[in-house]
């Protein structure tokens, strides 16, 4: 088979959930950033509000799912053991990243932020989902809602990004295969 | 909403608002406390998951501190609304995140 069941579960896990939000999160933040409750017409506001609420949530979803692959599908089979005499640990992404000096970092400082952080963001993401959710138009005139908004949804995409950085790098170097 | 109330001037509570961000805010930092204390004093997490370890345990136990937090919050502010000061609680919950933020990042980076 080209690709085992781990490496499509890393795919799922990076590039269709992890792309995915991205994705959505340029567009939803800039939904959000046009959201003119002065210049849109009430019909039109409220369309782009369900819009952006759709979006919010399909963010959220997208990253509970990502932290429940990757914890519970891609973590274990990341950080299975090797046999004492294995040679090629291809086949074990954690002991081929700490058998070599210039790649350790990849494990104890990527993967153990990998481990930890992302569910930060999936709370805040939540959060923000469910804000705009139940508001709907209601929190575009409330300028002081609105950029908390902002500062939140910009905040959760910087830290997807950095975890999905140490995503790509240490798939480039010992991909789950 | 009045048929001719624009949908952007709805009056809204802020409650509901304030308590998502601030119960967001005590999960992080649960999960970012939780990881400073099994890197440095030796706290062990309990793992309800054997294949993941005791990764399950300090996020389980974040997850149940944002739920819980986020329904109590939740049900206090929604009741009493115009004392809730979205700007304060904001920064608060934001300090919290940047905390739990730095706490499963900056340990990673240094010598244990």
């Amino acid at each position: 088979m080209l690709f085992s069941d781990r490496s499509i579960w890393t795919m799922v896990h990076g590039i269709v959930l992890g792309g995915g939000f991205l994705f959505l999160f340029s567009a939803a933040l800039y939904c959000m950033w046009n959201l003119d409750g002065e210049k849109m017409s009430s019909g039109l506001l409220q369309k782009q509000c369900r819009s952006l609420s759709r979006m919010t949530i399909a963010m959220a979803v997208a990253l509970w799912l990502m932290v429940i692959i990757g914890t519970f599908i891609a973590f274990p089979a990341y950080s299975a053991n090797p046999p004492t005499d294995a040679e090629d640990l291809s086949a074990y992404p954690e002991a081929l990243l700490k058998s070599s000096e210039e790649t350790r970092w990849l494990h104890s400082i990527g993967m153990e932020v990998k481990e930890h952080m992302p569910w930060i963001p999936a709370m805040l993401m939540t959060a923000v989902a469910f804000i705009t959710t139940r508001y709907r138009a209601g929190f575009v005139a409330n300028g002081e809602l609105r950029s908390r908004l902002l500062v939140t949804s910009v905040l959760v995409g910087g830290v997807v990004g950095l975890v999905a950085l140490f995503g790509i790098f240490i798939n480039k170097v010992a991909p789950l295969m | 909403m009045r048929e001719t109330e624009h949908p952007s001037q709805v009056m809204m509570d802020r409650g509901p608002a304030v308590a998502a961000f601030l119960s967001a805010g005590i999960g992080s930092f649960t999960l970012g406390l939780l990881t400073l204390l099994g890197r440095y004093a030796g706290f062990a997490a309990p793992n309800l998951y054997a294949p993941v370890g005791n990764l399950t345990g300090k996020v389980g136990i974040a997850l149940l501190a944002w739920l819980v937090s986020w329904v109590g919050l939740h049900l206090l502010w929604t009741r009493r609304d115009r004392s809730v000061d979205l700007g304060v609680i904001f920064s608060i919950a934001l300090v919290l995140v940047g905390f739990g933020l730095l706490a499963t990042f900056v340990p990673f980076l240094l010598p244990r």
